[in-house]
C-alpha cells in the first residue's frame, strides 16, 4: 500500500540530513524538498507539513530555503521562496500555514521578509475560511515588537512586527462575513495589526554634522484593512474597529509631540488614507455605525468620533461630514422621513428602559462634530465657513428624499414630504443663520422645523434625547 | 449583560477601588432616555466641580439591583479600601446620591439617580 505522505517525510528528512564530513544541505538538495512539497496534492501537503512539524524537521525545511550560504549549498532565490509560499497558501490549512509562518519566523536568515511574504501569500491564494483560521492561529504571535537594522552610519527601525503585518495583509483580503469571523479571531490584538499595518520606519543618519532622524509612514494596509471591515454587516464590530483605528490615527498625528526633533514624511498622506479608511467605515453604514458608537460605553465619550471629524476638518472634507450628517436625519439611502426616524423608540437591550437612538445617535454626531470645530481653530470666520460647508453637504442628502414625483423618481408618502419640508427648513435657517455660533448652527440644523408654527417640528421627547448626547459628548470628547 | 464580581476592600490594577460585587455590566449604556437625562445633568455637576481640581474623570454605568440602592451609601463605606478616605462633596443633585473618596492623587465618585425602575438604579462610577 502506498504512503504518499510518508514517503515524502522520509525522502524531506534523507534529504536534510548533515552527517559526515562536508554533507551539507545543497541548493539542489534544497530545490528537491521544495519539489517534494509542492507536488504533492492539497490533502497529503498539509499532512507533510504537520508530520514535519512534529518531528521538527520543518525548521530545518525554512532553515535551508532562507539559507544563505554561497557555493551551491544556499536556499532558494526570492523568486522561488514566494512561488513555494504561494504553493502553500494555497494547500494548507490555517494551522499549517501558522506552523510553517513560525518556522520561517525561527530561520536564522528567516524573520520579517519571509513572514509576511507568506502572510501575503495566504492573502492572495488561500481559501477564505483558510484565512480566517491562519488569523486565528497566528494571533499568538502577534505583538507590537520592531525590527531594528544597523548599517554604516545609520540605523533602521522598522515599527512593524512580522506576524502582525502578516495577519494585517490577510485581515485586509477578507470580505463580508468572512471578514467578520476575521476580525473576531484576532480579537485584543486588532491594535497591534493596525500599528504594523502602517508600515512605519524610523531611521537615523549620523554624518559629521550629526544625527539626522526621520520616520515615514505607508497606510495602504490600513487603508485596506477598513475597506474590509467596511464589507462587513455586523455594525456594533465596525465601531469598535473604527475606535481601534482612530487610536492608532492618533498615534501618528501626535507623533511630533511623542518624538522630538524627527524629520517627518509622508505624514499627511498616511492620515488621508487613514481618514479614508475610517470614512469608509462609517459611510458603509453611517446610521448603524453611529447608533453603536453613541451607545457603546468604550466610545460614548464622543473621543474617537471627535478626533476622526477633526481629521476630516484638518482635510477639507466637510462635504463627506456633511453627508454623514443628512444620513442620520433622512436614513442610509435617503428615504425616511425624518421626524418619524428621529422619533423611532426602541428598548434598551437588557432593560425595560426606552431610548430614541436615532436622536441620540444625531446628537452625538452634531456633539462630535462640534467638539471637533472647537478643537481645531477658535477663529469665528473659520467656524462659520466649516459649519456652512457642513450643513450644505447635509442639505443635499435630505433633498434627495424624494417628494411625491420628485427627482429620483421615488415615489414617497405625504408624511415623508413634509418631514422632508421641515428638515431642508431647519438646514437652510442654520446656512443662513452665520452670525450664530458654530454649535447653535449645528444644533438648529438637525432637528425639524415645523413650516407652519416655525417651531420644532419633532416632540420633547426626541429634543431631549437628542440634547442630552449633544451635551454629553460636547463635555467629554477630546478630539 | 454581565454581573461584575470582586472582592471587597481590594484594589484593582489601575489603583481604583474594585467595582463592587453584583452590578449589572453591559458594553452599552444600560439606561433609556429618562434616566440618561438625569444621569447626564447629574456627571456634568459632578465633572465641573471635580475636573479642574483633580483631572479628567473617566466613567462607566451600570444597574444596581433594587434591593442595594437605599443603603448603598453604607454599602460603600463598608467596602472601601483601606487607605481611601471619604471625599466631602457639597453638591446635591436633586433626584441622584453621590459619594467620593480618595487617596492620594486617585479619586473616585458613586453617583446613582435614587428614582428606582424595574431594571434597577442607574449608577456611574467616575474616577480620574
Amino acid at each position: 500500500m502506498t504512503d504518499p505522505v510518508g514517503d515524502a517525510v522520509s525522502h524531506i528528512h534523507d534529504k536534510l540530513d548533515t552527517s559526515g564530513w562536508f554533507n551539507t544541505v545543497t541548493n539542489g538538495e534544497t530545490k528537491d524538498i521544495v519539489g517534494t512539497l509542492t507536488a504533492l496534492p492539497a490533502d497529503q501537503a498539509d499532512q507533510t507539513i504537520d508530520r514535519l512539524q512534529q518531528s521538527g524537521d520543518l525548521d530545518r525545511v525554512a532553515d535551508e530555503v532562507m539559507d544563505g550560504d554561497w557555493f551551491g549549498n544556499g536556499g532558494l532565490s526570492g523568486d522561488e521562496r514566494r512561488a513555494f509560499l504561494s504553493d502553500m497558501a494555497g494547500k494548507l490549512d490555517g494551522d499549517s500555514l501558522a506552523a510553517l509562518s513560525d518556522a520561517f519566523a525561527r530561520a536564522d536568515n528567516g524573520g520579517f521578509d519571509s513572514v509576511t511574504e507568506l502572510g501575503d501569500a495566504v492573502a492572495t491564494h488561500a481559501a477564505p475560511q483558510t484565512k480566517v483560521d491562519y488569523i486565528a492561529a497566528m494571533k499568538g504571535g502577534v505583538d507590537d515588537a520592531s525590527q531594528s537594522s544597523y548599517g554604516l552610519g545609520y540605523s533602521g527601525t522598522q515599527l512593524q512586527d512580522a506576524e502582525a503585518t502578516a495577519v494585517g495583509d490577510v485581515l485586509a483580503s477578507l470580505r463580508g462575513s468572512y471578514a467578520e469571523a476575521g476580525f473576531n479571531a484576532i480579537g485584543d490584538k486588532l491594535s497591534d495589526v493596525l500599528t504594523s499595518a502602517l508600515d512605519g520606519q524610523m531611521t537615523t543618519i549620523a554624518s559629521q554634522a550629526g544625527a539626522t532622524n526621520s520616520i515615514t509612514w505607508n497606510a495602504d494596509s490600513y487603508e485596506a484593512i477598513m475597506g474590509a471591515a467596511a464589507s462587513m454587516g455586523n455594525a456594533d464590530l465596525k465601531a469598535q474597529i473604527f475606535d481601534a483605528g482612530v487610536h492608532t490615527m492618533r498615534e501618528v498625528r501626535d507623533t511630533n509631540n511623542v518624538f522630538g526633533g524627527l524629520t517627518v514624511l509622508g505624514k499627511d498622506d498616511a492620515m488621508r488614507q487613514m481618514a479614508n479608511g475610517l470614512t469608509a467605515i462609517i459611510d458603509s453604514d453611517t446610521t448603524g455605525v453611529m447608533d453603536e458608537l453613541t451607545f457603546n460605553q468604550s466610545t460614548m465619550d464622543g473621543s474617537s468620533f471627535a478626533a476622526y471629524a477633526k481629521e476630516m476638518l484638518n482635510q477639507n472634507r466637510e462635504g463627506e461630514l456633511g453627508q454623514q450628517m443628512g444620513r442620520l436625519q433622512v436614513g442610509n439611502d435617503s428615504s425616511e422621513n425624518p421626524v418619524e426616524r428621529l422619533n423611532a423608540v426602541e428598548t434598551v437591550p437588557g432593560t425595560t428602559q426606552e431610548r430614541r437612538a436615532n436622536a441620540g445617535a444625531l446628537g452625538y454626531f452634531v456633539g462630535g462634530v462640534y467638539a471637533a470645530t472647537q478643537a481645531r481653530s477658535q477663529d469665528v470666520a473659520e467656524q462659520r465657513e466649516t459649519v456652512t460647508a457642513i450643513l450644505k453637504s447635509a442639505l443635499t442628502v435630505v433633498d434627495k428624499v424624494a417628494s411625491l414625483g420628485g427627482p429620483t423618481g421615488r415615489v414617497i408618502a405625504g408624511g415623508a414630504a413634509v418631514g422632508k419640508e421641515w428638515m431642508q427648513i431647519a438646514v437652510k435657517n442654520a446656512i443662513a443663520d452665520e452670525g450664530s455660533a458654530a454649535g447653535i448652527r449645528l444644533e438648529r440644523a438637525a432637528l425639524p422645523v415645523n413650516a407652519q408654527t416655525g417651531e420644532l417640528g419633532v416632540g420633547d421627547n426626541v429634543a431631549s434625547a437628542f440634547e442630552d448626547r449633544l451635551a454629553s459628548v460636547t463635555r467629554t470628547a477630546q478630539p | 449583560m454581565l454581573v461584575t464580581g470582586g472582592c471587597s476592600g481590594a484594589e484593582e490594577e489601575g489603583g481604583f477601588p474594585l467595582v463592587p460585587a453584583g452590578l449589572r455590566d453591559s458594553a452599552e449604556i444600560p439606561l433609556g432616555d429618562a434616566a440618561n437625562a438625569r444621569m447626564t445633568r447629574a456627571a456634568t455637576m459632578v465633572r465641573d466641580r471635580i475636573e479642574p481640581a483633580w483631572g479628567r474623570l473617566d466613567n462607566r454605568l451600570y444597574l444596581l439591583p433594587t434591593d442595594r440602592c437605599q443603603g448603598f451609601v453604607e454599602e460603600l463605606r463598608g467596602i472601601i479600601p483601606v487607605g481611601w478616605q471619604n471625599y466631602p462633596l457639597d453638591q446635591k443633585p436633586t433626584d441622584a446620591k453621590l459619594v467620593g473618596f480618595n487617596k492620594g492623587k486617585r479619586i473616585v465618585i458613586y453617583l446613582w439617580l435614587t428614582g428606582v425602575s424595574r431594571d434597577g438604579c442607574a449608577l456611574n462610577i467616575l474616577h480620574n
